[in-house]
């Protein structure tokens, strides 16, 4: 048999991009912001690890801030081995709706790719919203990759409003509870595992997907969501 | 008018790594001097789909037998059967797949002494049983006077000539990992058919070529998808049939392998005068 080449265009593995979406307001500063700092730094050797042994997809990192206004601490997706984490700093307001409506304009056909895997917002916040957030988050969930994106929120500390975060995730679940350093390490650990679920090649029946405004596709594994320690140093 | 069929399907280079096995399938029925049947189904793989593999193979046996026993009524003219496709196409046949693909899927279940979940009022949860072979489908029938295409969920039906691309059914696009399928509550909703009277001669050489969603998800964009299908026609053109055959096997691995990873398939009817 004559053994010929392959015919064909260019071939990519499909991208997925995993975005930090990080509160950096006056009550982040201290423990919690250097936590934060110190656990997001500490899971991108096991995000690199992850995507090397899931071939099949592109994993595109990158991360906003959001106190006065919100900004891109990262400018364009980078893959993930090319991803380093740069400490933050913590002052100012909480200014969500400002951080949801940057995501929203990079969740739009294009820059996004309609051949994408669900992309994955991780927040991270700590206290309530100082400027207008519903409508932006609104927006997000009518865009057909915010309706898809797979939403993860960490509450951090008592004053995190759950209930906000919630309305974010469209998820209880998905609201992951960091009331002390040891927490915070742990929920972004896991956080950080999502990216691999997500990138499966498998696909699943639409009547599986609930429907309705604000609910996230279950793509991912509840049932090993960490549970907080019960400790006494509680923020 | 000389049609020649062949497939492969191959195993998703990310279940070579995680040990899953090839959930695609494929059949066909070459009786070139009368009709051509040919079949593609994507298990989906998910954890909620255990025996999608099997619902894959089920389907397409499914899709090849059904269409099949109509086509050979010697009763009926290639005329008469475009007009049984034109009235029924959409509706009783298609139930007549979804229907005999759920009793052979519930016969498999049964036999293989599966789990029985009870629903509430103690009866055999069969829509749950269902779930675990959940597949898509894709098929077509092709005369030398007209074409019979039928699809419920994602994958490719691309029809390639030298006037160019084009999709036989044009798929509503599902963003991210879901897809219609089979085993849907509301299946007979969501599938979507094409017939088309079609002078082959002036059309010839062609091809229809059917594809799971692996293949396309492993192109950079649409147009590098398209750009492929024309490319495999100018080598069937080239080397002709037997030789692509052969190395198709091959080339799907690659392409799963730098592209998305799934399992592909693809489905050629090579048409010549």
């Amino acid at each position: 048999m004559p053994e010929l080449k392959r015919p064909g265009g260019e071939l990519a593995k499909r991208p997925l991009h995993f975005i930090w979406m990080v509160d950096v307001s006056g009550s982040m500063s201290g423990e919690k912001i250097q936590s934060v700092n110190y656990a997001i730094a500490q899971t991108i050797p096991d995000m690199r690890e992850a995507a090397a042994d899931n071939p099949a997809a592109q994993l595109l990192v990158r991360a906003l801030k959001f106190s006065n206004g919100a900004s891109w601490v990262t400018s364009d997706p980078v893959l993930v081995d090319d991803f380093e984490w740069n400490d933050l700093t913590a002052s100012g307001l909480t200014d969500l709706g400002k951080a949801i409506e940057l995501v929203s304009a990079q969740l739009t056909i294009p820059p996004m790719s309609d051949r994408a895997l669900p992309p994955v917002l991780v927040l991270l916040s700590d206290g309530q919203p100082t400027d207008e957030y519903k409508s932006a988050l609104n927006n997000l969930l009518k865009l057909p990759w915010g309706k898809k994106s797979v939403r993860i929120a960490i509450s951090i500390g008592q004053d995190a409003d759950d209930e906000i975060l919630t309305e974010f995730t469209g998820n209880k679940e998905l609201v992951l509870n960091a009331n002390n350093p040891q927490d915070l390490v742990k929920m972004i650990k896991w956080a950080s595992t999502v990216a691999k679920q997500v990138s499966a090649p498998m696909s699943k029946p639409i009547d599986d997907t609930p429907s309705g405004a604000g609910i996230a596709p279950l793509v991912i594994d509840m049932n090993n969501i960490p549970s907080p320690e019960d400790a006494s140093d509680v923020w | 008018m000389k049609r020649s069929v062949f497939g492969k399907s191959v195993r998703g280079s990310s279940h070579e790594i995680n040990g899953k096995p090839c959930q695609d399938a494929c059949r066909f029925i070459n009786k070139s001097n009368e009709f051509s049947i040919i079949a593609v189904a994507d298990g989906h793989g998910s954890d909620s789909c255990t025996y999608s593999d099997e619902g894959a193979k089920i389907a397409v046996r499914v899709f090849c037998n059904v269409l099949r026993k109509i086509c050979s009524n010697q009763n009926f003219t290639p005329e008469m059967l475009y007009q049984l496709f034109s009235q029924e196409g959409n509706g009783k046949i298609a139930k007549r797949i979804v229907q005999e693909w759920k009793e052979e899927v519930s016969k498999e279940h049964r036999k293989k002494e599966r789990e029985m979940t009870r629903r509430a009022d103690g009866k055999w949860d069969k829509n749950k049983a269902l779930k675990l072979y959940g597949t898509t489908l894709l098929g077509m029938v092709i005369f030398d006077e007209f074409y019979f295409a039928f699809q419920i969920g994602d994958g490719d039906i691309a029809c390639v000539s030298d006037s160019g691309f084009s999709r036989v059914i044009q798929e509503d696009k599902i963003l991210g990992t879901e897809t219609y399928s089979l085993c849907d509550s509301n299946v007979l909703k969501c599938v979507k058919t094409n017939l088309q009277r079609v002078d082959f001669s002036i059309k010839t050489p062609m091809m229809f070529m059917l594809t799971s969603d692996g293949f396309v998800n492993s192109y950079v964009n649409d147009s590098e998808y398209q750009k492929s299908c024309k490319e495999y026609l100018a080598m069937l053109k080239e080397y002709g049939p037997d030789i692509i055959s052969d190395n198709l096997n091959q080339w799907l691995w690659e392409t799963s392998r730098e592209g998305c990873g799934d399992d592909i398939t693809a489905e050629i009817c090579y048409i010549t005068d």
